[in-house]
């Protein structure tokens, strides 16, 4: 009876342990480089170049996340304090209105600088992958549409 | 000394009368004991049934598949919309 019970666990134990690889095998497939990488079969080199090339747009996107929070936060104050449209809820939604624009062309210019370092037959897949992302950055883009 | 006590014993005989079916009596314990053995409740069935070699290759093989699946299942991989997440500022902030 005990070693029904042993081999009860052992079995317990190697299907937990086998979710657990397949998980992790596949979070790390599905991580943003590796997925750029075997999604566009870059090599090696390729890869270090693509992010390489340009170093300051996670320091950029750090600072635009903040600033699009609190924008958030003044759009959902002055709506929150109004019954009508006043010149707050204005100015709220129109600074939303410019980061939303300023964060198209960031992203935009990112995704060319990326295209540019992808092999030649992959850049017009990877735009028509990335930019409708850029021009509606509140939604996912090719990503979300494809659900 | 020794010796004395050794005729002695080789001498005694104590002739001591079996009892009527102690012979019997112990034949019926010994299968009371044997039925006790045997497994009285589903689990412990259930324990015996997969201590067996093949049903416990197979319950491990089971195992491995269904947490093969799990983790599979589970598991968001959609590479194409992490990497569109980490590039784009709005959807890092909600």
């Amino acid at each position: 009876m005990k070693r029904g019970l042993l081999i009860l666990l052992a079995a317990l134990a190697a299907g937990v342990l086998t979710a657990l690889g397949v998980s992790w095998s596949r979070q790390c497939s599905a991580a943003p480089e590796n997925w750029l990488r075997s999604e566009f079969g870059l090599t090696a080199e390729q890869a270090q170049h693509v992010a390489a090339v340009d170093p300051d747009y996670a320091k950029a996107t750090s600072v635009l996340c903040e600033r699009i929070r609190k924008s958030d936060e003044r759009v959902a104050t002055a709506l929150k304090s109004s019954k009508s449209l006043t010149p707050e809820i204005k100015a709220a939604v129109a600074e939303s209105n410019v980061l939303r624009a300023e964060c198209a062309q960031r992203m935009t210019t990112h995704f060319y600088l990326v295209a540019e370092k992808l092999p030649a037959g992959q850049r017009d897949r990877y735009l028509a992958m990335v930019l409708p992302t850029a021009m509606n950055p509140d939604h996912m883009g090719a990503a979300s549409m494809k659900k | 000394m020794k010796d004395d006590l050794n005729d002695l014993l080789r001498t005694w005989n104590p002739h001591v009368p079996e009892p009527d079916g102690f012979r019997r009596g112990v034949w019926r314990r010994i299968g009371l004991s044997a039925t006790n053995a045997q497994p009285s409740g589903w689990l412990e069935k259930f324990l015996i049934f997969v201590a067996k070699p093949h049903i416990a290759a197979a319950a491990v093989a089971v195992a491995i598949l269904a947490g093969g699946v799990t983790g599979f299942v589970l598991t968001n991989a959609n590479g194409e919309e992490n990497y569109l997440r980490s590039v784009n500022p709005y959807a890092q902030v909600r």
